[in-house]
């Protein structure tokens, strides 16, 4: 059960496609002396040289074209002969090797758009409330947010499920990929098992990916201070409003709504648009150093 | 009827007796041709009278014309009569509706009055005829005219008050037709073997005549009874019109209430002249009015009557002439009959087995024929004693004429007796005959089951005693005292109807006095009621809204009080709150929401608390009702710790 001889038969197929990389093929016809040949034998057969014909060999012609795939069928029916055919293409990867956990992790980059109230506009480069000619706010008016999604691919010998945890939901605690500080987001860690051959060996591993979002206006939450309670000598007491039709201007009312309050806890008795209650900032996700998490595109 | 027809029947059979039916069936025809001759005369001169101008001119010129015709033989005696009774008539009536509708009122009278006149010419003609010895051809004629006549009668006019009248005619058309198969019946007597039954054809003549005059009297008792109506509604229009004038000017008939017409407005000049007015009105017309309204209520019951007392007039003298007649005739008949009923007896054996008895056949036929003849003798005679009758009958006793009668009815009594007699001898004969012949060999059981179909069966109707037509002149004069009672009553109630209505009339108008004052009574109370129960209803109202006005006080003190409650325990809860910390959740959002940025607008924007739309919700009822309390003076109240309002 040997090989008797093998042929390599002209060159048979060169596909290029503008805009593509080339695709060649190269076919072999093998003879052996036994029709239970072993099939591995047979895909051997072929070589250059004296080297046999592998996984990411360039093709002789054209050496960004690499082997990528191996077919061995039987030849015009004869149980002595078989066409072995090995087809070239250029990996999209850079570095491609034949180890999947020595391969580099992939970057893929989308948008999306997040609709929100709109508030401001800019004229020119200066950014203004956007308001009618009395001052009023168009309440009901909204604005695109333009938001920034990576996902990040690449092979793990294992998942790291503590670190998967604690990295989702966290924002950058510094600037990263362009963003400022807690503008990027992780938004989910997945990773499923996979396997593959190398060196008749077979190499398992999982296909970790990473989703990041980027918000431009920040992760943090914006909020009017307004409470029910207002601190007075550092104590609570109800907030209340007054008539501003009554005449003395002093009664008290409990009011139906949470109130606006000033920075020290007080009652911000006297509001409007003139003086519109205090937007507080706060960030209710942890934050972590994304670059040494997730690293950076290549 | 079946006698006669039976009688037809044997004559068609009978060879003898063709002859005489068809010379009587063409002089019927001859009569009805001269019938109609005479008819268009009668039109003819009906025509010339319409055609004159002056009710006196048109009396004038049908007398003339009427004794021309006369003279020339166109109208027999009777038709002239009647014919200057209809100028008469018509005379009458040309000279005004009240003396017609007297002369209506009297229709009695004239009703017996034409009959005698009809009576009298019955008797002249029944003299003249039975000199002149008329036969049955010149019966037939007057039978035939008589029919004409009362069909001329009937097509001018046939008004609904003399319906009975038109009743009576058919039954007289029905005994006009009686007559005409009698007639022929004579005829064939005459044919077979008499001429006596020319006399009672002569005497049955008489009583053709009358019912002319019968007809045209109706005819003219109807004229007078419809002129009687027609006055009487004209009476009834006028008496109408008068009494709504009345009414209208607040009178009555009976009497004026000048008080009450002077109230209604009418002119004391228009009182005095309705008073002049009712004055003027004859209260004789008001009695002619209500028995004319009787006559022409009772019209037909007193045409019946009329027609009647016609009928009994006419048929007293003529009791025994009916008698012989229907008796004569009846006796005919049966011996037709008994002839008729011979023959069949032979008649069937003969066609059937007894040819050789030809000659004993024509032997009992001749017995038959002899029999007919006897019998149509015996008939002739008592007739003839009738005629003798009716040629006095007109002798002014009637006591005679009575006793004229039954010796009629005692004559022909005799006769018929005679002729039993005769038919009980020929019966013998005949049974004699059967017996014999019964002993015959060979034919005898043919004989020895009887004599034959129906001889003998009919008695002579004069035997079963009493006469039918006596018995119907009983009935019909008990009917006419019957009507005479009626009418008597009509009159009497008709008096008594105006008594009690004159005397209704006066407790009316009392009546009305009484309810006129009555009235005014109750007018008067009423308003004095209506007054008091008005000054009550005020008091009452006014007593209502001062209660109402205390409830609303109280309403709008128990408002107040609850209002101010409110205000009190809201300005409780207000103090409560506002002394402790609220624990209810804080609402808030991510101005970058839309739930956010509404909370941050409202209050960036200084939008009213819906605390604020509430407290001056409660603040604005309460100056409410403060200000209800002003206005009723109520004690003050304060409100939420302000200032006493």
């Amino acid at each position: 059960m040997a090989v008797k001889s093998v042929t390599e038969l002209a060159a048979v197929s060169a596909t290029q496609t503008f805009g593509t990389v080339p695709k060649l093929q190269r076919q072999w016809v093998v003879e052996v002396d036994d029709p239970a040949t072993p099939h591995d034998t047979i895909s051997k057969a072929p070589k250059d040289g004296e080297n046999v014909i592998s996984f990411l060999d360039p093709h002789p012609n054209a050496a960004y074209s690499l082997a990528m795939d191996c077919k061995v069928d039987n030849y015009n029916g004869s149980k002595w002969h078989y066409l072995v055919t090995w087809n070239y293409d250029t990996p999209k990867q850079a570095n491609t090797d034949v180890n999947p956990l020595s391969r580099p992790d992939i970057w893929k980059f989308s948008t999306s758009g997040m609709s929100i109230p709109a508030l401001w506009y800019y004229d020119g480069t200066n950014r203004k409330a956007l308001v009618n000619s009395a001052g009023d706010f168009f309440e009901g008016a909204t604005t695109d947010l333009s938001m920034l999604t990576a996902h990040i691919s690449g092979n793990r010998q294992s998942f790291d499920y503590a670190r998967a945890t604690g990295a989702t939901n966290i924002l950058n605690d510094r600037e990263y990929l362009g963003g400022a500080a807690y503008c990027w987001k992780c938004d989910g860690i997945s990773g499923e098992p996979a396997v593959e051959i190398v060196d008749d060996n077979d190499v398992r591993f999982y296909k970790v990916e990473v989703t990041l979002t980027y918000r431009p206006d920040g992760w943090p939450l914006l909020l009017p201070n307004v409470g029910w309670n207002y601190l007075v000598g550092g104590r609570k007491e109800r907030v209340y409003v007054i008539d501003p039709e009554d005449p003395d201007h002093k009664t008290k009312i409990v009011s139906a709504n949470p109130q606006p309050l000033n920075s020290d806890g007080s009652l911000q008795t006297s509001y409007g648009e003139s003086n519109p209650p205090i937007i507080i900032t706060r960030r209710v996700h942890a934050s972590g150093d994304f670059g040494q998490l997730f690293g950076t595109p290549p | 009827m079946a006698k006669l027809d039976l009688a037809f029947q044997l004559s068609a059979n009978a060879s003898g007796m063709a002859a005489g039916v068809d010379k009587a069936n063409a002089q019927l025809k001859s009569v009805g041709e001269a019938s109609q001759k005479s008819s268009a005369m009668f039109r003819d001169a009906a025509k010339i009278t319409r055609e004159l101008q002056t009710p006196t001119e048109v009396y004038a010129s049908t007398i003339s014309k009427l004794d021309k015709y006369l003279e020339k033989g166109a109208l027999t005696q009777e038709v002239y009569n009647r014919a200057v009774a209809k100028a008469d008539a018509q005379l009458a009536e040309a000279e005004g509706t009240v003396s017609k509708f007297r002369n209506g009122l009297s229709a009695t009278e004239n009703v017996l009055n034409r009959v005698t006149d009809a009576a009298q010419g019955v008797g002249d003609s029944v003299k003249s005829m039975a000199e002149a010895g008329i036969s049955v051809i010149a019966f037939g004629k007057d039978v035939a005219w008589t029919y004409l006549q009362w069909k001329v009668f009937s097509a001018v006019r046939n008004p609904a008050a003399i319906g009975q009248f038109a009743m009576s005619a058919l039954k007289g058309a029905m005994a006009a037709r009686t007559l005409i198969l009698a007639a022929k019946a004579l005829g064939v007597g005459l044919a077979i073997g008499g001429g006596g039954a020319g006399v009672l054809a002569s005497a049955v003549v008489g009583l053709t005549n009358p019912f002319i005059g019968a007809g045209l009297l109706a005819l003219n008792l109807g004229r007078q009874f419809l002129a009687a109506k027609d006055q009487a509604y004209e009476t009834a229009t006028a008496i109408g019109g008068l009494a709504e004038e009345a009414q209208r000017l607040g009178v009555t008939v009976n009497a004026l209430q000048i008080d009450r017409a002077l109230a209604a407005g009418v002119a004391r000049d228009d009182i005095v002249k309705l008073g002049v007015a009712m004055s003027e009105i004859d209260v004789g017309h008001f009695d002619d009015l209500a028995v004319a309204l009787d006559e022409v209520d009772t019209a037909g019951k007193r045409s019946a009557t009329v027609f009647e007392s016609f009928g009994r007039t006419l048929a007293v003298p003529f009791t025994g002439a009916f008698a012989a007649i229907n008796s004569g005739s009846a006796a005919l008949t049966n011996g037709l009959t008994e002839i008729m009923a011979g023959v069949n007896a032979l008649a069937a054996p003969v066609a059937s087995l007894l040819q050789p008895f030809g000659t004993m056949l024509g032997t009992v036929a001749e017995g038959a024929m002899k029999l007919v003849g006897i019998l149509a003798q015996g008939v002739g005679v008592v007739l003839r004693l009738a005629g003798a009758a009716l040629n006095t009958f007109l002798s002014p006793f009637i006591v005679g004429l009575s006793n004229l009668a039954d010796a009629i009815r005692g004559g022909m009594n005799s006769a018929f007796d005679f002729i039993a007699d005769k038919i009980d001898y020929v019966h013998q004969k005949l049974d004699g005959f059967y017996e014999m012949m019964a002993k015959v060999p060979v034919i005898g059981r043919a004989f020895a089951a009887g004599s034959g179909t129906g001889a003998g069966s009919v008695a002579p109707a004069a035997a079963a005693g009493s006469s039918p037509a006596a018995e119907g002149f009983d009935k019909e004069m008990q009917a006419a005292a019957r009507h005479q009672e009626a009418w008597e009553n009509a009159v009497q109630d008709s008096l008594l109807k105006a008594e009690r209505e004159s005397e209704q009339h006066q407790n009316a108008w009392e009546q009305a006095v009484h309810n006129s004052l009555l009235q005014d009574e109750r007018e008067a109370e009423q308003h004095q009621n209506a007054w008091e129960n008005a000054v009550h209803a005020s008091m009452l109202k006014a007593e209502k809204e001062q209660e109402q006005a205390v409830k609303n006080a109280t309403k709008s003190n128990e408002s107040m009080d609850k209002a101010v409650s409110k205000a009190s325990e809201f300005q409780g809860e207000n103090a409560a709150l506002l002394n402790g910390k609220s624990s209810e959740a804080l609402q808030a959002n991510d101005i970058r929401s839309s739930e956010g940025i509404s909370q941050f607008m409202a209050l960036a924007t200084g939008r009213d608390d819906p605390a604020l739309v509430e407290y001056r919700k409660q603040t604005s009822t309460l100056m409410q009702l403060l200000a209800e309390q002003r206005a009723q003076r109520v004690e003050n109240a304060t409100i939420l710790g302000g200032p006493a309002a």
